[in-house]
């Protein structure tokens, strides 16, 4: 349902999404155009009255917008293109969020995936990482590079940010979720997250399986050797994330031993997909090369 | 048996009753927006009230294996308050849109004030706006001239008398609602206004056939297993399982089911009960293991 055509300066997203036809929305549309305090009297209705039916994949990407288009379903376009209508400002989206049910506030949250950063993104994102509610935190952060531009843009500090990838990793939601947050790797960033592991481990709990992928982006001591530990990793996903994290390092670090690890690792793997993965870690040019 | 709860404010109830509620066989209840014992000085206190019943409430009833709609309205004691009453009506259409809000309710009339009967038209003007049944609040006090006032100023206005719920009646009202086309409630008490074996006499005299009862629990003396302990003394007076089931949930899901928001099939299960759930970061373990 979205397209990938940039919209004119003067609009306030650059992504557009074709209309939706249905009456009911068409009369909300106009009647917000004139009156944006009516938005919150059609929010209520929209997953209602237009929907919950999931778009098809694909990946939007525009003026450094992206995000993927299986994550929003129809009512989340309806109310998008409600508020891009209404032209509602900063203030009023957060109202609009404090006082929605659950499907207002995720609408809300996805409309901030198709839009610039601005400042409710950043009060949301506050929002999202105190609720401790997985549809809004998902709506606002996962499937686009919401968190990643919002460091970008220097409104959200660095801090806040890795708690917020923290906070996703703590509700076990997959790191390519997080689309362009390897941009951000930071020594800071990798002892939150080994924080939690050790954490984790010391409580006999499953660790968070893109530990090995996030700690080798901007290793700490101890990172290499989890690294190293995790490619003999009984489950699979945690090897494919060890084997990755291991390329991370090789490219950083060119060291032979590491080159070695993956060698000795590819002799030993059974799944051909890790094998593939490993044969190629091995070939990995560092930085020396 | 299934039961439709139709008129429990849960808001004033503690956690345990739902569990027992849900025990006794209740798998629905409707929560009206109500007074709250003293008068509220602003609208601040309202949106924060309805935003209750829509969210944590609604939440704290599912987490019991209950679930939970509401109306939506402005009462009509605080429709005599001037610091509140334009307020709330003005912010009740953005309400009235919520999912799981089912009709306009509790409006009506308690001190048969002028000004009761105005916002109560302008609110049974909104359930016409957005499609909703109303459930009527009904005076405590010279109950049958109310009864039949709020009865004139529906039919003033033309509303669809089969949209109309009027509650708290006893065996006075039904004499008077029965052929009207509407619903009668009655709200069963421990001790007041109506009790089980005063319902079972007037269900024994004029069947089932448009009457829904309830046990509009608050913070008084109330009791929100009123409407199981009726079923009881149903069943045990020989009324059909049938009949009784007509009662307590054919009868109120035909109701609210007018405003097109009622999922039946859904209602009939339970609600998934999984106590690791939050809302708003919330839940109701404090510190509980969730498979406890």
């Amino acid at each position: 349902m979205a397209d990938r055509t940039p919209s004119s300066s003067s609009d306030a997203s650059v992504v557009r999404f074709p209309d939706i036809d249905d009456a009911w929305f068409v009369e909300a549309r106009q009647v917000v155009r004139v009156d944006a305090q009516r938005l919150a009297v059609y929010f209520p209705a929209l997953a209602r009255r237009c929907g919950r039916a999931a778009l098809e994949p694909g990946r939007v990407q525009v003026d450094g917008i992206a995000f993927e288009r299986a994550a929003w379903r129809r009512c989340d376009v309806a109310g998008h293109l409600l508020i891009e209508a209404s032209g509602v400002e900063d203030a009023a989206l957060i109202e609009l969020f404090q006082h929605g049910d659950l499907e207002e506030r995720t609408i809300v949250m996805r409309h901030h995936a198709a839009v610039p950063i601005r400042p409710s993104t950043i009060a949301l994102l506050a929002e999202a990482q105190r609720s401790n509610t997985n549809a809004w935190f998902e709506a606002l952060v996962c499937d686009n590079n919401v968190l990643a531009r919002a460091l970008d843009s220097g409104l959200l500090p660095a801090d806040e940010g890795y708690k917020i990838l923290l906070k996703g990793a703590f509700m076990d939601l997959a790191l390519d979720r997080f689309f362009g947050i390897e941009a951000h790797a930071s020594p800071e960033l990798t002892r939150l997250v080994t924080g939690l592991a050790t954490e984790r481990e010391a409580a006999g709990r499953a660790v968070w399986v893109d530990t090995c992928r996030v700690v080798a982006w901007a290793p700490m001591t101890g990172s290499r050797e989890r690294v190293l530990r995790g490619l003999d990793d009984a489950r699979l996903p945690y090897r494919a994330a060890a084997i990755d994290g291991l390329a991370s390092l090789i490219e950083r670090e060119h060291d032979a031993a590491l080159v070695g690890a993956a060698a000795s690792a590819l002799a030993r793997e059974t799944d051909a997909q890790l094998r593939a993965r490993l044969e190629a870690v091995t070939k990995t040019p560092g930085p020396r090369d | 048996m299934r039961i439709f709860e139709p008129h429990a404010h849960m808001f004033s109830r503690v956690t345990d009753d739902y569990e027992r509620m849900a025990l006794s066989g209740i798998r629905v209840v409707l929560e009206p927006a109500f007074w709250l014992g003293q008068n509220r000085t602003s609208v601040g206190t309202f949106i924060d009230y309805f935003d209750t019943l829509l969210g944590w409430e609604r939440f704290r009833s599912q987490q019991n294996g209950i679930w939970h709609l509401s109306t939506m309205g402005l009462n009509p004691r605080e429709a005599n308050d001037d610091r509140v009453n334009d307020d709330v009506l003005a912010v009740l259409p953005r309400y009235l849109e919520k999912d799981g809000v089912v009709g306009v309710g509790e409006i009506g009339l308690d001190d048969q004030t002028k000004k009761e009967e105005k916002y109560f038209l302008a609110q049974v003007e909104l359930a016409r706006v957005h499609g909703l049944p109303v459930l009527i609040h009904t005076p405590h006090r010279d109950k049958k001239r109310g009864f039949e006032r709020c009865i004139e100023l529906i039919q003033e206005v033309g509303f669809p008398m089969e949209r109309v719920l009027l509650d708290h009646g006893n065996e006075e009202t039904i004499r008077i609602t029965r052929d009207l086309g509407c619903v009668s409630g009655f709200s069963i008490y421990p001790n007041t206004k109506m009790d089980p074996p005063r319902m079972v006499r007037i269900i024994e005299e004029y069947g089932v056939e448009g009457i829904v009862i309830n046990g509009a629990c608050d913070w008084g003396v109330s009791d929100p297993l009123s409407v199981p302990k009726t079923v009881f003394r149903l069943e045990v007076a020989g009324l059909s399982d049938e009949a009784i089931e007509r009662l307590v949930w054919r009868n109120p899901i035909d109701f609210f089911a007018q405003s097109g928001r009622i999922d039946e099939l859904a209602l009939s299960a339970r609600p998934r009960l999984d106590k690791s759930q939050t809302y708003d970061g919330n839940s109701m373990l404090r510190g509980q293991d969730p498979k406890a």
